[in-house]
């Protein structure tokens, strides 16, 4: 039986000593970067990558790219052969059928047994379908592998029209890329806007603008009721408010962490698989970090579900540091992220959110967090003009959120103030009193504050 | 340098903006004329400025390293947040323009002093 009675506090004890054994599932950054970190504390240790996928690490964020045309497929592998050899990393292409903590061995697909002395579950998430009549239908895609990409790619070269539903980032990739193929692509909203609840009623105007002049035809208050089909093969789209012919429908409604490996061998799980501060699950040598770790948020006392690139970089670092031996706490950043939405580029960084629910979405999507969604308790004030648009949240000290979309003047500044909790005392008034000059203020407040602190 | 250089030549997008999607290069005329501006602007850029990354915005999609007519391996740069010093480097813009997620930067030269910290133009 594991303990599931004291995850906090739990020490990152050695759990291998030097030539260790150690197995990582999962081919993402998460996994990538517990290699990198393991390598760096044991040059002897046997070091081994299971994934269904058995690719290099490939940028999942950059399958929008591909989708868009802006990026050859090639380009997305953010690692070759090489780096893995000289990582000293084996790569195997499995699937993972149990994990046996007491024995610390795990049995893949084929039958074949496995020793660890520390495991790492870095097996990401996967994409949530609803459950409506028709979902199995040829035609309904999403997009959480580079498997996925190809098949919208190859879907909408024959495709002459494209229903997506969701919310969130993943739901604007998969729109604006079926548009650039040429599909005519129709986006359903349940209610009356975008991303309700971490953008404000402003900023989701801004980005639904910019779909309608892209052509992406916006349907508001239109919940998707089943998927019709003929031969196994989606033709339309049923709504609420009517029938869009269609061949294609994709969703984004959200990811669900894959737990069932870890729910397999009964570690502890919420909606992610938990972890302690040195991403230790409740059995002591199998670690967890990216997309399926749920982490203890200092801040909020919660544990929270993140989707970032960046994030799962540094889980998995801490990780792999600890699966060596080490006590590398990791410490939650708040949740930061800069992309295009509806073709502004957009900063979101900690706690912006609206204090209401998504209706289009069911969890976070990629390319999320669910740190955005805090409600923080702060003031908003706000600036902007045609296409560019700022939004921070005022906390009694220091800044604790920023929607910075169009011009990135100020990305890096908020995101070093907010990061550091720089105390913004000295400007908090004029910020409340003059935002017009919002922009100039905080630019000024930076230089002036990175002049003296260690920018990095 | 030179490998790199002859590897990498084939990918070279600044001859084939003929068969780039049409979503990314707009008309003909348009990518002419901003290509025109570029190359104007880049000479005042290539004396005063090079590019930085902040490695905490990159998701490594590799655009850069795919728009970069000279085949510099922009990501493996973005990854380290190691600065573009390859003294072949055009400053021409196109990595920095075509980064969606605002990774990339041009610094004024008077950071140049960095580059006698940090590892130079060989990666790794």
């Amino acid at each position: 039986m594991t303990d599931n009675s004291r995850l906090v506090g739990q020490t990152g004890k050695v759990t291998a000593e030097m030539g260790g054994n150690y197995l990582i599932v999962g081919n993402g950054p998460a996994g990538y970067a517990a290699a990198g970190a393991i390598r760096e504390r044991d040059p002897l240790g046997e070091i081994t990558i299971l994934s269904h996928e058995g690719t290099a690490l490939y940028s999942r964020p950059g399958l929008a790219y591909l989708l868009t045309g802006a990026v050859p497929e090639r380009s997305l592998f953010a690692r070759g052969d090489e780096d893995y050899r000289r990582l000293g990393v084996r790569r195997l292409a499995a699937r993972v059928n149990s994990i046996d903590p007491q024995t610390r061995r795990l049995q893949l697909h084929d039958g074949r047994l496995l020793g660890y002395d520390a495991l790492l579950l870095a097996t990401g998430a996967r994409a949530i379908l609803p459950d409506v009549p028709g979902i199995e239908l040829d035609g309904v895609v999403t997009l959480d592998t580079l498997a996925d990409a190809r098949r919208i790619l190859r879907l909408a070269r024959k495709g002459r029209r494209g229903v997506v539903v969701g919310g969130g980032i993943t739901a604007l990739e998969l729109a604006e890329g079926l548009a650039a193929r040429g599909v005519e692509t129709h986006y359903l909203l349940r209610k009356d806007r975008y991303w309700a609840n971490v953008l404000d009623d402003e900023e989701s105007a801004l980005v639904e603008s910019r779909l309608e002049h892209e052509k992406i035809r916006l349907h508001r208050r239109a919940e998707l009721v089943r998927v019709l089909g003929r031969r196994g093969k989606v033709t339309g789209i049923e709504t609420t408010s009517g029938v869009i012919p269609a061949d294609i429908l994709a969703v984004a409604i959200g990811i669900a962490p894959r737990i069932e490996l870890a729910r397999g061998c009964e570690l502890r799980v919420g909606r992610g698989i938990m972890v302690d501060p040195f991403m230790q699950t409740s059995a002591s040598g199998i670690f967890a970090a990216g997309d399926v770790a749920e982490v203890y948020d200092p801040e909020t006392g919660k544990t929270m579900l993140d989707s970032l690139w960046w994030i799962a970089l540094e889980q998995g670092r801490s990780a792999g540091l600890n699966m060596a031996g080490a006590e590398a706490p990791y410490r939650r950043l708040p949740p930061f992220n800069v992309t295009r939405i509806g073709g502004i580029t957009t900063t979101i960084v900690g706690a912006v959110g609206q204090g209401r629910g998504d209706d289009d979405l069911l969890a976070i999507a990629r390319g999320d967090s669910e740190g955005w969604r805090v409600r923080p308790a702060a003031m908003a004030v706000e600036a902007g003009e045609e296409y560019s648009r700022m939004r921070l949240m005022l906390g009694g000290q220091a800044i604790v959120g920023a929607v910075i979309m169009g011009d990135q003047t100020l990305s890096r500044p908020l995101q070093h103030l907010i990061s550091r909790e720089v105390d913004i005392g000295p400007v908090r008034e004029r910020l409340l009193t003059d935002p017009s000059n919002l922009g100039a203020t905080i630019l000024a407040f930076w230089k002036n504050w990175s002049a003296r602190a260690p920018i990095q | 340098m030179g490998r790199k250089l002859s590897n990498r030549s084939e990918l070279s997008p600044t001859f084939r903006h003929g068969i780039r999607p049409a979503t990314q290069a707009g008309s003909a005329i348009g990518s002419l004329d901003a290509f025109l501006s570029r190359d104007s602007r880049r000479h005042q850029v290539l004396a005063t400025a090079y590019v930085v990354p902040e490695a905490v915005r990159c998701v490594q999609c590799g655009i850069c390293s795919f728009n970069c007519p000279l085949g510099i391996d922009v990501r493996s740069h973005a990854r380290d947040g190691r600065p573009v010093t390859e003294s072949y480097c055009l400053s021409c813009g196109e990595c920095v323009a075509r980064c969606p997620r605002g990774v990339l930067r041009f610094e004024p030269s008077s950071i140049f002093r960095m580059r006698q910290g940090d590892k130079g133009s060989d990666p790794e």
